[in-house]
């Protein structure tokens, strides 16, 4: 194909485009830039953005990956968000695909219901009080289950079966399948852009929960890696009365970056796998034809 | 027949230690993290076994969430009233609600059962008073051990380099300061060093950092005879930041901070950023504790070879007036739960509790393990420093309930140092920073309850006090004037009268 000769006006505009997004870049990728670089600050050097590799040190990870709470904490993370994922995954889809079909009687009625608890919501007390009364207090069960399917997510979802061709749906009644038939042999297998993406939604949520493991778990060793991560970052401000060994192997600065990377890394090479389907999931379920 | 003979048998085995199990009392605690790098004690931990053979008690300890996510924790706890039944307490504003609600118990009963730490810890009427509503004392209120263990330190090697003496007053600090940040001392040729590294900081054990810039600059108002929140004149009650001599402290770290002599940093860094940075040997003169100095003195003379630290004693201001701070005298605070009490458990509190105070249970929660945590030479209790405190810790998380600030107990926790050439006898620089410190005692500042829009007066007065320190806003009579006069719209005045109330019905002013 012959490139279209543009005009200098054109060439100009076009050059701008590129320069702006350029700007973006370095803007976005800065702050990035610097986490990793201040990660591996030795003691003695100020924090900059550029560090030369003989001054590398490693011991801000280290420090932390030896913990011994730390690969117990990781282990949580981990079966909090397949877990997680899994559960959440499953009850939105059971949610969404009967809501997106149109002879669901009180259909309406009850995403009204949905949406009423997305905009008021129960409040950390009578939550609180829910998931006691269930006996889920100190169980995975407790932080799994309390917010497992999120409404937005739920209505993207929606949205995206309401997008698939009905023709398709009536082609597998007629060679009768039922609900459940429909479901998994037609309109799933046509989800995989919706299922990828809102997942990648639950796990980066699950993954970074800190606040409901704090709430409803007291057994240290269920915690997950951004609680133990705190906890260890806490004794760095603490030395008035706290020992810790943390602190003195490795700058504060070094060590808190280090742990932004470490909890950072496992979604962001999760990312590239689900990339592809992640833009196409999101702007097919927010249209509605 | 064999089957039921082994079945019968096993059943009468069995029976002497189920009437045992019977008899036991179950006791949930729940405390903050002592060492929070550790994880909690093991299942087997010597501790549970010995408190259930010899008290009687089926132990349950669990770790709070540090900060103000512990304080989450505990009141969705008691809106479930599922508090524990003996738990620590760091809010006081926590505490007076769960007072309020009718979730505490008054301790006063428990007071007699543990006689030997009643007398050492919880006799003190004046800080009874803190945690006492309706004539009944509602909270386990423990004196403060680690209090007043804060100084400015002064890098010694770079006075003599420069021919400088140590300073005793605000000017003459000013004047090191500067020296400190433009005659190079550490000789690199780069102008890379500050004359002084504080930050703003309100969050620090023992101490009042008072309405403004933290702890780190209380020595400033200190020298000027209005350190801490309020004046305590029975003549004239008010907040200091009235007194003019409050203006003129203000003035003065202005003057720090225009000269350049601060680290730029102070206002935004954190505490552990400054740590990081004193170690790194960028001040000649920081505002530190004694346990941070000792956590840190490793990596500082590695960093500073022939480096050499001293105490300073709070400079003078022009009238001769010298503190580095306030302080309170009250240290942790444990609650017992209503539902505990109710449940006939107070017995059971007041024995682990006399049990953690000395002897066997004081040194198992303490310091651990003996001789595998910590051994014993001349009585001092000695840390094995082989062992990381990541491991070691998790045997003594519950150690807040034990130490008593006893001296064998601070040689044990501050000892001897020898690094970088240098001795240093942390036991002895806690006493020198406690006693050369002019500390002004302001425990009664704790009576005083928080205002409903504390938050608000505390944002007010920080953030004008941090915009006339960095020169945001010049100090002139109409910006301090119209400084003061907002203090209306946070009703600052409600607050003062109500403190002074309080403080005066509580006999702190007399």
């Amino acid at each position: 194909m012959r490139k279209r000769s543009l005009s200098p006006g054109d060439r100009l505009f076009e050059w701008s485009i590129d320069l702006f997004l350029v700007g973006v870049l370095v803007v976005t990728l800065v702050p990035l830039w610097y986490v990793v670089m201040v990660s591996f600050l030795p003691f003695g050097k100020s924090p900059s953005l550029f560090l030369a590799p003989w001054d590398w040190s490693f011991e801000a990870y280290a420090q932390l990956i030896f913990q011994p709470t730390i690969w117990r904490a990781a282990l949580n993370s981990l079966v909090l968000t397949l877990g997680g994922v899994a559960i959440s995954l499953t009850l939105t889809v059971m949610a969404a695909y009967p809501l997106s079909r149109r002879e669901l009687p009180g259909r309406n009625l009850i995403v009204g219901l949905i949406l009423f608890t997305f905009l008021f919501n129960a409040g950390l007390i009578p939550t609180f009080l829910v998931v006691k009364d269930l006996g889920l207090l100190n169980t995975y069960w407790s932080v799994l289950l309390n917010g497992a399917v999120s409404v937005y997510n739920l209505l993207v979802m929606k949205t995206f079966f309401q997008s698939l061709p009905e023709s398709l749906e009536e082609a597998a009644r007629i060679d009768g399948a039922n609900d459940w038939q429909v479901l998994w042999h037609v309109v799933l297998p046509l989800s995989r852009p919706i299922l990828l993406t809102i997942g990648l939604f639950y796990g980066v949520a699950n993954w970074n929960n800190f606040f409901e493991p704090i709430l409803f778990l007291s057994d240290r060793s269920l915690m997950p890696l951004p609680v133990v991560l705190r906890d260890i970052l806490t004794g760095l401000n603490v030395a008035e009365y706290v020992e810790g060994t943390a602190a003195q192997a490795a700058p504060a600065e070094a060590l808190k970056m280090a742990a932004v990377v470490l909890i950072t890394l496992p979604m962001l090479l999760v990312y590239p796998w689900i990339q592809r389907y992640f833009t196409k999931g999101v702007l097919i379920g927010s249209v509605k034809e | 027949m064999k089957i039921g003979a082994r079945v019968l048998c096993s059943l009468l085995l069995a029976a002497p230690g189920a009437l045992a199990q019977a008899n036991l009392t179950d006791l949930s605690v729940a405390l903050y993290a002592a060492n929070p790098e550790a994880p909690a004690p093991p299942a087997n931990w010597e501790v549970y076994r010995l408190v259930r053979e010899k008290l009687g008690i089926n132990l349950r300890f669990t770790m709070l969430p540090t900060g103000a996510d512990g304080d989450n924790r505990l009141g969705a706890l008691a809106a479930a009233n599922d508090l524990p039944d003996l738990f620590e307490v760091r809010s006081l504003a926590l505490f007076d609600r769960l007072v309020q609600q009718g979730q505490l118990a008054p301790v006063n009963s428990l007071l007699p059962q543990m006689p030997k730490r009643t007398a050492e810890r919880y006799s003190d009427a004046r800080r009874n008073l803190l945690v006492t509503t309706n004539g009944q004392i509602y909270g386990l209120q423990e004196p403060v051990t680690l209090s007043r263990q804060y100084a400015i330190w002064v890098r010694k090697d770079w006075l003599d380099k420069l021919g400088l003496k140590a300073p005793t007053t605000l000017e003459e600090f000013f004047e090191v300061a500067r020296a400190f940040t433009e005659r190079d001392p550490d000789g690199n040729g780069r102008n890379d060093t500050f004359g002084f590294g504080g930050v703003i900081d309100f969050d620090t054990a023992g101490i009042l950092p008072g309405l403004g810039l933290g702890n780190h600059f209380q020595w400033v108002y200190g020298a000027y005879g209005v350190a801490g929140t309020w004046n305590y004149n029975p003549k004239a009650f008010a907040a200091n930041l009235r007194d003019p001599n409050f203006r003129r402290a203000t003035e003065y770290i202005r003057r720090l901070v225009e000269a350049k002599v601060i680290d730029p940093d102070w206002a935004t860094m954190r505490r552990a950023d400054l740590r990081t940075r004193w170690q790194q040997g960028r001040y000649g003169m920081f505002f530190e504790s004694v346990g941070g100095l000792q956590a840190g003195l490793q990596n500082f003379h590695a960093n500073n070879p022939g480096a050499e630290l001293l105490m300073l004693p709070p400079p003078k201001g022009p009238e001769g007036k010298s503190a580095m701070g306030t302080y309170s005298s009250a240290g942790w605070l444990y609650a017992v739960s209503k539902r505990a009490m109710d449940a006939g458990k107070g017995p059971a509190i007041a024995r682990f509790l006399e049990w953690a105070h000395s002897g066997e249970g004081y040194f198992l929660l303490g310091w651990g393990r003996y001789k595998t945590d910590y051994t014993l030479p001349n009585n001092v209790p000695t840390i094995n420093t082989q062992i990381p405190i990541s491991v070691r810790g998790s045997y003594t998380q519950m150690r807040w309930l034990a130490f008593n600030g006893n001296p064998l107990e601070m040689r044990g926790r501050y000892p001897e140092i020898n690094v970088g050439g240098r001795k240093y006898v942390m036991h002895q620089l806690m006493a020198q920073a406690q006693r050369q410190g002019n500390w002004i005692d302001r425990t009664g500042d704790l009576v005083v309850k928080a205002a409903a829009n504390q938050a608000d007066i505390e944002r007010y007065v920080s953030e004008n006090l941090v915009q006339f320190a960095l020169g945001q806003r010049p100090i002139s009579d109409a910006s301090w004037g119209q400084f003061l006069s907002g203090l209306r719209n946070v009703r600052f005045e409600q607050y003062e009268e109500a403190a002074a109330k309080t403080l005066r019905e509580s006999g702190y002013l007399k």
